[in-house]
């Protein structure tokens, strides 16, 4: 089997410690009916890589396994950990995991033995991970670059689902900010490194992923049903690498992460441009979060929303940048239970590690419902009565029609969008 | 070793230290449109401390497929793990179960009580169908936190419900105790909208509806109506929903023209340009009743909020309810129902269809003059 190398990640001495890449057959990439090939090798071992190694099962499991004493962990354990991530109903993500072909002389080694299992896993020749798209050279540790390989691997493994679709912009919206963070905080030497990955995964959601995403056919294409931005409708734009890349790297000069925003989300007036569509598509909404509560043109210190399939680090920072508020409270439904725990895991890895230019504020999550009519009015009522100054109602129409109402009734500032 | 640690040095009675959920319905969470069963009902959750051990009753030979195809849903499911309390904090990193195998010897599951009840397995079944009607989802979380999660999360879980209900302690047992008493509760019908005369309904197709969907739409519409004793149904069409499905206005009139109930309901499909005029024509004549089907634009819900001769039903695509409201019988004593609830509505006694209006609608009162 042939792949198109999107990824590969190097130790400093260049030897390989994971890719990520497309298989292709008889020459010609298949019509993405199957899933991308995440290639490990024994270097994932190496004792710098830990806490890259912690974040990649932590997001790959969609938060089912928090690793403790990674240092313990064999390769074969790495293998089945792995593996377990893409098999799994409870994860996101579908990936063919791939291992390289060994030294014969490794071959009585005990956790080589352990590993090699001809029918759960891919073999591949060594040798043939080549001319990826992005490399990565792994030279020292550093959490920013930790978190953001794990986010780019977590975006380009997810499944054709609509949780992996969101999981995906999730990805992209973090590698956004992490980008921004990077170039104006300079709190990681790695910042050209991650800017790359954030137009690596644009680039592979327009030119793989969402043809992947158009191949499906009823029943399961009914999950994009209902959705604004359907993938599906990218599938038929052309828009080049280096098309993305310039408009990234456009936007990144602004100061303000809302001006960021706004340049890459809102189309020029009466453009037809492609790039624009793909742009659109993946931040426009957040775009409009952070232009409507703008428009109030007030400061709020304490703002309740509801958290939708993307929410995340970026949207957090748009809401703070636009209202000002140093509290947060986050109703969020069962469905974006990933969303949740992926925030919380930002927080504690680059929020609260750094000392970031950027507003964060606190966040308190809080269980809500979107059909369950008599919890609804519980959790609304909790929220109202401690001290919300402003509601931004989004989200499942139950809740969110219910919390603007009431909002409104109490006489907090309230918008539903 | 923390929680473990616990287990080994309390003196309590062991029965005491445990509690049991029964008929334990878990759903995926994200999967609601495409995959509607169940991962799987298991028959008792064992819960101390925090943590979760699941016994199976093995009722009938089939049952031996459970073994395996639990495995396959998540390899760190704890049904059979009894981990040595002495070794580590094994629950932070994967769902486990951290006790001294000789205290679960000696347990008799007959004298432990219910989780949410407090009571016998009786008052739990009946408690936990009452749960599934009026909190279905954060029953649904709690059940999948502490079978599927790892301790850290689970512990979030908890807390957040906890948040969400303002209740200071987020330890587990005392959550599901008062998450019982708040929700396993007979429900109380308001019938209010009832008395209000409404006569005309309308409903607002959301953008991604095609056949299938139409035709739940009008079975839903047509027993609410029926309820209400209205006599006109609107199905309002918008620009973006002909858009995603060009013949929908068609097949709208094919659906209506060819319904075998509702007779004496006056269906129309309305084919909106201008989603404005929505509120032009919400705002004439008597009260009437706006139902959302699961999703719709937020712009011409806030113009409709405004309005004081509107009532505004939500009605979700998808929810969990007893099976027993909706079917005659059922292997099971939940289920995700779709198609905007169509197959509860038909059929029942009419409480039932009050019981599910109140549990799973969200009724949003005419406005007050603001």
């Amino acid at each position: 089997m042939n792949i198109n190398w999107v990824l590969s990640l190097n130790t400093n001495d260049n030897e390989l410690v994971l890719a990520i890449g497309n298989p292709i057959e008889s020459g010609v990439e298949e019509k993405y009916a199957r899933p991308k090939v995440l290639l490990i090798t024994q270097n994932l071992k190496c004792r710098k890589l830990s806490n890259l190694v912690l974040n990649i099962i932590r997001i790959l499991s969609a938060f089912h396994v928090e690793p403790i004493r990674v240092d313990e962990l064999q390769f074969s354990d790495y293998t089945r950990i792995l593996m377990f991530c893409s098999l799994s109903i409870l994860t996101p993500f579908r990936y063919d995991l791939a291992l390289p072909y060994m030294k014969f002389t490794e071959h009585t080694r005990t956790d080589v033995v352990k590993t090699v299992h001809a029918r759960l896993t891919t073999p591949i020749h060594r040798y043939k991970v080549s001319s990826p798209e992005l490399q990565i050279t792994y030279k020292y540790p550093d959490n920013i670059l930790d978190f953001s390989i794990a986010t780019l691997i977590a975006g380009l493994l997810s499944s054709a689902t609509r949780q992996g679709y969101y999981v995906r912009l999730v990805a992209i919206h973090t590698l956004l900010i992490l980008s921004y963070l990077a170039m104006k905080s300079k709190t990681t030497s790695y910042s050209e490194e991650i800017v790359k990955m954030l137009k690596l995964l644009i680039h592979d959601t327009v030119s793989w992923y969402v043809k992947h995403v158009n191949s499906i056919i009823e029943p399961e294409i009914a999950e994009y049903h209902y959705m604004i931005y359907r993938p599906t409708v990218l599938a038929d734009l052309r828009v080049t690498y280096e098309a993305i890349s310039s408009k990234i790297d456009e936007a990144l000069e602004k100061e303000r992460m809302l001006d960021v925003i706004n340049d890459l989300a809102l189309p020029e007036e009466g453009s037809d441009d492609d790039v624009e569509k793909v742009f659109g598509s993946m931040f426009r909404r957040i775009a409009i979060i952070g232009s409507s509560v703008k428009r109030i043109g007030k400061s709020f210190t304490h703002v309740a929303t509801v958290a939708t399939e993307q929410w995340s680090p970026l949207q957090v920072a748009i809401i703070t940048e636009a209202s000002h508020a140093n509290k947060l409270t986050t109703l969020y439904t069962q469905n974006v239970l990933y969303q949740r725990f992926y925030e919380e895991l930002f927080r504690r890895e680059i929020i609260e590690k750094y000392s970031v230019k950027l507003e964060y504020p606190r966040v308190k999550y809080m269980f809500a419902s979107a059909t369950d009519a008599v919890y609804i009015d519980e959790v609304i009522n909790t929220v109202l009565s401690d001290g919300v100054s402003l509601i931004l109602a989004q989200g499942p129409v139950a809740l969110a029609l219910k919390m603007y109402v009431k909002g409104l009734s109490a006489g907090v500032e309230s918008i539903l969008i | 070793m923390g929680e473990c640690k616990s287990a080994i040095h309390t003196s309590k009675s062991n029965a005491e230290k445990f509690c049991k959920i029964v008929h334990a319905n878990i759903f995926d969470p994200n999967l609601v449109y495409t995959y509607m069963d169940a991962i799987t009902e298991y028959d008792n959750i064992l819960v101390f401390n925090g943590q979760a051990l699941i016994i199976e009753d093995i009722s009938g030979g089939g049952e031996w497929k459970k073994k395996f195809l639990y495995k396959l849903i998540t390899p760190s499911y704890p049904t059979e793990l009894l981990w040595n309390p002495r070794n580590a904090e094994i629950s932070k990193a994967v769902p486990a179960f951290c006790v001294s195998i000789h205290e679960i010897l000696s347990l008799n599951i007959d004298e432990i009580s219910g989780c949410f009840s407090g009571g016998s397995v009786e008052e739990e079944t009946k408690c936990i169908e009452k749960l599934y009607l009026l909190a279905s989802e954060p029953l649904n979380m709690l059940l999948y936190s502490l079978v599927f999660l790892p301790g850290e999360y689970r512990k979030s879980i908890v807390n957040d419900i906890a948040l969400s209900l303002n209740v200071s302690n987020a330890e587990l047992l005392k959550v599901m105790r008062y998450f019982g008493s708040k929700f396993c509760k007979e429900i109380e019908l308001k019938k209010r909208i009832l008395s209000l005369n409404i006569k005309e309904i309308l409903a607002l197709i959301p953008a991604g509806v095609k056949k299938y969907r139409l035709q739940s739409i009008v079975k839903t519409t047509c027993n609410i109506c029926k309820v209400l004793g209205c006599n006109i149904v609107n199905l309002i069409i918008s620009k973006e929903v002909k858009k995603r499905f060009p013949q929908i206005v068609e097949e709208c009139k094919r659906i209506v023209d060819s319904r075998k109930q509702c007779l004496t309901v006056e269906y129309k499909c309305l084919e909106l340009e201008d989603l404005s005029k929505l509120v032009d024509i919400a705002r004439k004549g008597s009260m009437k009743l706006v139902m959302v089907l699961g999703d719709y634009s937020k712009k011409i819900l806030r113009e409709l909020v405004n309005l004081q001769n509107l009532y505004i039903m939500v009605v979700p695509e998808v929810a969990y309810i007893p099976v027993n409201l909706c079917r005659k019988e059922g292997q099971r004593i939940v289920q995700a129902f779709g198609g905007y609830l169509s197959e509860c509505f038909t059929g029942l006694h009419l409480n039932n269809i009050w019981k599910i209006l109140v549990a799973k609608t969200v009724i949003i009162q005419p406005s007050i003059p603001r």
